[in-house]
């Protein structure tokens, strides 16, 4: 018995760490996450992050396409529950007889998806949580029960369709995140969370700046270029996680993670971070764009993204593009 | 009476034969007979005193409890004078009283028995009359009788367990002989004159011994009884020959000077030329070290097996096992070679009995549990093969000795015997360096300690430059064990094993820039247990005999990754078995016990839950984490009982019952019932069924991580087969089984209510599973010089998850499993051996898809059906070579173990890109090959 008391628990961490180390010694040999050669939803924007009543709310996605890409088609849902994600997310209508509402709450065929949150009041919101969680009602398999801490937790799912408006689950692109309709209290308090914000991107010390690809001679091959995102360590809210409220010393410090993202060339790095006492802003900021595997013969536009994220479901992006042009 | 000779008298010597005669309450008379060495020459090597490989004799009659005299002083008797002249040689028995201090009185002589040779060198005997001792012998046997002292008899009964000294009353022998001895010399040459003038040519039967010697076995340093020993004189002379003694001790006499060849060839040895310069003059003495033509190291710790009171055994002995290649000298390994036993992944330890998990199965070490089997799941195990006498494997319908498995038994035997002299080994390989010592304290107690420590953190330090990960502790492993073995009496023994093992790895990624902080700052990785195993068999009587087993220790593992992620338990074990076995007739045993484990631990961890068997795998970064810290206590008592029928010499029924609590969880009471139909010499028929019961896993049960209110797990098994025993050394195994799993485990998106609240269910008793199958095996025992195995599996393991609506394939399910196995032993000690294996590929799911989580900012992986695939066929040749060398008093053992001889790239599993659009076949092992050697004395 203790042999194997908790074989699975230890094969989860051994994975990690075996996740890890393998990539770190992984060879490029698959497409590297950080590259966009084709349709690709890279985050949502979501304006206001976490949603008041009364507010309007703008969903606006980060998408990442080829070059020689088709006319895109969207399709939005929110909705209170959804299939996994095994299950393509999908929102079935209703959740059973037991749940007086509908479960799709909102939803568009628009590019930037938005909606106005006076569709639920704060007395809905929690009517609804408390029927969710209740052991009475009989609820689908897939419907997890929410966590009601601030407010009510939504899925917003998102479909692209490329070249055509319906097209199979398999070939659309398909993401989802987490909305949450915030109780009346939770929306007055000062630590509310906002969107992060990028001012910008520098290349070598020379700011790219949007609509204006800026011109880069590779006068060296191997040259590295310098990538610099301009982020202010103030985006970086304080804030009392919900299981810390009370207690002294709750207020911590929100984390911001920044995916470079780009459609050509070596990114030193995909992911930066930015954590109170283990990672500095710097780290987060700095990045290198190598052309040395492929080096460009012609001038080559380069398109680059870069999404930066909170640890409470904000968001930010820019994208900017350069023209990386060979030595003569 | 023979005509007087010319013959010196010698030193005579002792030789003891005791028998008992107990006096007073106690009627039983026994005799028992040992032969002391002879004295030697003093300029002689002193030869080593050797015990026979056998155990001596159990003297018949000495009653339970009673330890017979032991000698502690003699004295020489003095060959009488007046024998002298007529070389006549004397058996003189006397009784004696042997007081409760040990002094000998009321010397009594019984017998006298006279030798001689007479004219045609015939050996004659006559028994004298006690009263006439006109020779002299009685009186100089009683003489030296008086000055003996002795080591009183020890009683051991109710009143007195630790046993008291008590008179008795024995008979004792001492025998005169003549012989030559170096200051005789001259004397000698008086001897062997002779008119006739051909008597100097001539081997004189009744002449003085010059030459004689003792055989002992090359590297390691036993006698050989029984030896032809044969002498000539070169060139044309005479021929004789002579048989080694149970001390491996030869005797010449009267040979003609010259030069003598004197040969030893027996069949399984090298044979043994040697001259010798021999004289009439001197007594040449000499030892004689033959070398086996094929050197069996451990052919005395063949022991005879166990009568089987399971329908099922695959019974292994660590001599035939430990040649096997790809096996890295690992015993417990071997049994993945087993016919029902699927192979593990990248060589790993799992053992998947009968298309079931891990878990399901049971392993033990003497009766009591295992707390882990490998170092690092899979690399070396914890236990050495020399600590270990055999192996039994059960892989299903296992007895009610066993319970809270499912699926198979694995029990390993240690060592429980009686060193006869002190031996060791080190042992150095591709993974570790180990040493291993046992020898005898006294007559009664054998001590064994063995270490073992792994060198791969050295290899990976010196390479840490060139490798991405920076390691604060390199991997590294050791384990120990300490044990005792006392033969308290003829009736107990007791051991105490002291045994642990440690497993430690702790590195930092070098560039930790693109991890998440949570997981930055280290991996760390320990497990190790520390544990006390204390064994008491006794043979209460000739029909009843009791086990006690009693296991205490800690053990404890330990992970993290950076801050976010760790997993610590802590527990303390304690087990403890006691079993009674009642011989009520020739027909009829009963077997009774209870088996008790008791494990209080504490448990932290903070960790996605992890994939069950049958899942497609965890998405780590969009997994919820669940964090836990509890304390718990895992009680399970048990008790058993079985009645072993053999109503005649061909059947044999083993009905039993097992009930077991679980903590929690309430009773379970199986019933069991095994078969065994000897329907001639050649065919033996076998059937069982039984049904069988597990607790669920605590991290299944946990409040926080699983279901708290899980049932039992269950199972029904039947079995039908039979045995074919071929040949002395070959047999033929056929079975046929089916398993019905009940109240599985499974993956539940329901919700309980708990105390008014909602809570997700996690887990449920939902799951089903059924398993069938037909094992062969085909074996040649170790006989010959060659053993091997052809084993073939052709199964099917299914599962139906709750909620499902198919069955769908369990994760190891491998339809056909083949393994060829042999090893013969060549000439100059090397030997050979081969492993081919041709197994199916593990299902797998395939992945259609995928979604993208904004939230984690990771595609999700969106999978098929459930193991709808398979991956393609995994075959593979193994290789082994060792060499040995045999020195007079140690040897050397080399082999090479090629593992994956013909570097075949075997697929074990898929990699795949960041949005599981690709894919990348992850292979196994490449060819490996494994160095090691080992000098044992």
């Amino acid at each position: 018995m203790a042999t194997h008391l908790s074989s699975p628990l230890r094969l989860t961490l051994l994975l990690l760490v075996t996740l890890a180390v393998t990539s770190a010694c992984d060879p490029a040999d698959f497409e590297s996450f950080n590259r966009i050669s084709k349709l690709r939803v890279l985050a949502f924007v979501v304006d206001p992050p976490e949603v008041a009543p009364g507010e309007e709310v703008s969903v606006s996605p980060v998408v990442g396409t080829a070059p020689d890409g088709g006319p895109l088609f969207w399709s939005w849902q929110l909705c209170l529950a959804t299939r996994g994600p095994s299950e393509f997310f999908r929102c079935p209508e209703r959740l059973g007889d037991d749940v007086p509402f509908p479960n799709v709450i909102a939803s568009s065929q628009d590019e930037v998806f938005t909606f106005t949150q006076d569709l639920l009041d704060d007395g809905t919101l929690r009517q609804i949580c408390e029927v969710l969680n209740s052991p009475a009602v009989t609820l689908p398999s897939f419907v997890e029960l929410p966590v009601c801490e601030i407010g009510l937790p939504l899925r917003l799912v998102l479909r692209v369709c490329e070249g055509e408006p319906d097209c199979d689950d398999l070939d659309a692109e398909i993401a989802s995140r987490t909305l949450v309709l915030l109780f009346d209290e939770e929306a007055a308090r000062a630590d509310r969370n906002v969107n992060p914000a990028i001012a910008g991107l520098m290349i070598d010390d020379q700011i790219v700046r949007a609509g204006e690809p800026t011109v880069i001679r590779l006068d060296d091959p191997e040259r590295e270029l310098q990538l610099t995102a301009l982020v202010n360590a103030a985006v970086a809210q304080r804030f009392e996680p919900f299981a810390r409220r009370g207690e002294p010393d709750a207020e911590v410090l929100e984390q911001l993670r920044l995916t470079w993202f780009s459609t050509a060339g070596d990114l030193g790095k995909g992911v930066g971070f930015f954590a109170d006492g283990i990672a500095t802003l710097e780290e987060l900021q700095a990045n290198t764009l190598s052309f040395a595997d492929e080096p460009p013969a012609e001038p080559l536009t380069v398109g680059i993204w870069l999404v930066l994220r909170d640890n409470r479901q904000g968001a930010a992006t820019i994208y900017r593009e350069i023209i990386v042009e060979p030595a003569p | 009476m023979p005509a007087s000779r010319n013959l010196r008298p010698l030193p005579a010597l002792c030789a003891l034969a005791a028998s008992l005669l107990i006096g007073g309450a106690l009627a039983h008379e026994a005799t028992a007979q040992d032969v002391a060495p002879a004295a030697p020459p003093p300029d002689a090597e002193a030869p080593t005193a050797e015990p026979a490989d056998e155990p001596t004799a159990e003297p018949a009659g000495i009653p339970a409890g009673l330890t017979p005299p032991e000698l502690v002083s003699s004295v020489e008797a003095e060959y009488p004078p007046d024998a002298w002249d007529d070389e006549i040689e004397a058996d003189v028995v006397l009784q004696i009283d042997v007081s409760a201090e040990g002094e000998v009185g009321n010397i009594t002589p019984v017998r006298v028995l006279y030798y001689w040779y007479d004219e045609n060198g015939d050996l004659q005997e006559e028994e004298g009359d006690v009263d006439d001792d006109s020779l002299g012998f009685i009186r100089s046997a009683v003489e030296a009788m008086s000055g003996y002292r002795f080591r009183p008899a020890i009683l051991a009964d109710d009143d007195n367990p630790d046993g008291r000294p008590i008179p008795v009353q024995l008979t004792w022998r001492i025998g005169f002989v003549v012989e030559q001895q170096d200051e005789r010399t001259v004397e000698l040459d008086e001897a062997f004159e002779s008119d006739d003038p051909a008597d100097a040519d001539r081997v004189l039967p009744d002449g003085p011994v010059n030459l004689r010697g003792q055989v002992l076995e090359r590297g390691r340093r036993r006698t050989l009884a029984g030896m032809r020993v044969q002498a000539y004189r070169e060139p044309d002379g005479p021929r004789i020959d002579t048989l080694t003694d149970d001390d491996g001790r030869f005797t010449f006499r009267g040979l003609p000077a010259g030069t003598w060849l004197i040969v030893i060839d027996e069949a399984g040895f090298l044979p043994l030329e040697v001259n010798e310069q021999v004289t009439r003059e001197d007594l040449v003495d000499v030892v004689y070290r033959v070398e086996r033509e094929y050197f069996d190291e451990y052919r005395s710790q063949t022991v005879e097996a166990p009568p089987a009171r399971e329908v099922t055994r695959r019974r292994l002995e660590v001599q035939e096992i430990q040649r096997i290649p790809g096996n890295n000298n690992d015993a417990i390994r071997v049994v993945q070679n087993l016919p029902g036993v699927a192979r593990a992944a990248f060589s790993g330890g799992d053992i998947i009995v009968r298309g079931s998990e891990p878990n399901d199965s049971a392993f033990f070490i003497d009766g009591m549990p295992i707390p882990t089997l490998y170092h690092f799941g899979g690399l070396r195990a914890v236990v050495p093969s020399e600590l270990l006498q055999d192996l039994n494997f059960y892989p299903g319908n296992f007895g009610v000795r066993y319970g809270r498995a499912t699926a198979g038994v694995l029990e390993v035997t240690t060592t429980h015997r009686q060193a006869e002299e002190w031996s060791g080994h080190i042992d150095a390989n591709l993974f570790d360096t180990g040493v291993f010592f046992q020898g005898p304290i006294g007559d009664r107690v054998t001590v064994q300690f063995g270490a073992r420590r792994s060198y791969i953190d050295g290899v990976l330090a010196a390479a840490s430059a060139v490798i991405p990960v920076q390691f604060t502790v390199a991997p590294r492993y050791y384990d120990y064990q300490a044990r005792v073995i006392w033969q308290i009496n003829d009736t107990n023994t007791a051991s105490l094993m002291l045994f642990g093992s440690d497993d430690l790895v702790d590195l930092v990624l070098r560039d930790q820039s693109g991890l998440d902080p949570g997981i930055r700052g280290g991996f760390r990785s320990i497990s190790n247990f520390h544990n006390a195993l204390l064994r008491w068999d006794t043979r209460i009587s000739d029909t009843l005999t009791n086990e006690v087993r009693f296991l205490a220790g800690i053990q404890g593992f330990g992970a993290s990754a950076g801050q976010d992620f760790y997993l610590d338990l802590a527990l303390r074990n304690f087990a403890f078995r006691d079993e009674l076995a009642w011989r009520a007739s020739d027909t009829v045993t009963l077997r009774t016990g209870v088996d008790i484990r008791a494990t209080p631990g504490t448990l932290g961890v903070r960790l996605p839950r992890p994939p069950r068997e049958g899942e497609a795998g965890v998405d780590f970064a969009a997994a919820p984490v669940v964090e836990a810290e509890q304390d718990f206590r895992i009680y399970t008592p048990g008790i058993y009982a079985e009645l072993d029928l053999q109503p005649n010499e061909s059947l044999q029924i083993i009905p039993g019952v097992r009930a077991d609590y679980f903590r929690g969880r309430g009773w379970s009471v199986d019933g069991r019932l095994g078969a065994r139909y000897s329907v001639s010499d050649l065919v033996t028929l076998k059937g069982a069924v039984g049904s069988y019961s597990r607790a669920p896993d605590p991290d299944e049960t946990s409040r926080v991580f699983g279901n708290p209110d899980l049932a039992l797990e269950r199972a029904l098994q039947y079995s039908l087969g039979f045995e074919l025993d071929l040949t002395e050394f070959l047999e033929f195994d056929v079975e046929v089984f089916y398993k019905d799993l009940r109240r599985l485990v499974s993956r539940s998106d329901g919700v309980l209510e708990r105390e008014g609240e909602a809570f997700p269910e996690v887990y449920n008793n939902g799951g089903r599973g059924r398993v069938y199958g037909a094992e062969f095996f085909l074996r040649h025992q170790l006989a010959n010089n060659f053993f091997g195995w052809l084993t073939y599996t052709i199964s099917r393991s299914e599962r139906l998850d709750s909620g499902a609506d198919a069955w769908r394939l369990f994760d190891s399910d491998q339809t056909h499993i083949l393994a060829l196995i042999g090893s013969y032993n060549l000439p100059r000690n090397w030997s050979v051996g081969a492993r081919y294996r041709l197994i199916s590929g593990n299902p797998f799911t395939p992945l259609i898809g995928s979604t993208f989580d904004v939230d984690n900012d990771t595609y999700i992986r969106v999978a098929g059906p459930p193991n709808s695939d398979r991956n393609r066929l995994f075959h593979q040749l193994d290789v082994r070579v060792d060499k040995r060398w045999i020195f007079d008093r140690w040897t050397l053992n080399a082999y090479l173990d090629l593992q994956n001889a013909y570097n075949r790239m075997n697929p074990e599993g898929f990699r795949y890109s960041y949005d599981y659009s690709e894919t990348d076949i992850v292979t196994g092992l490449p060819i490996i090959p494994a160095f090691g050697i080992r000098a044992e004395f």
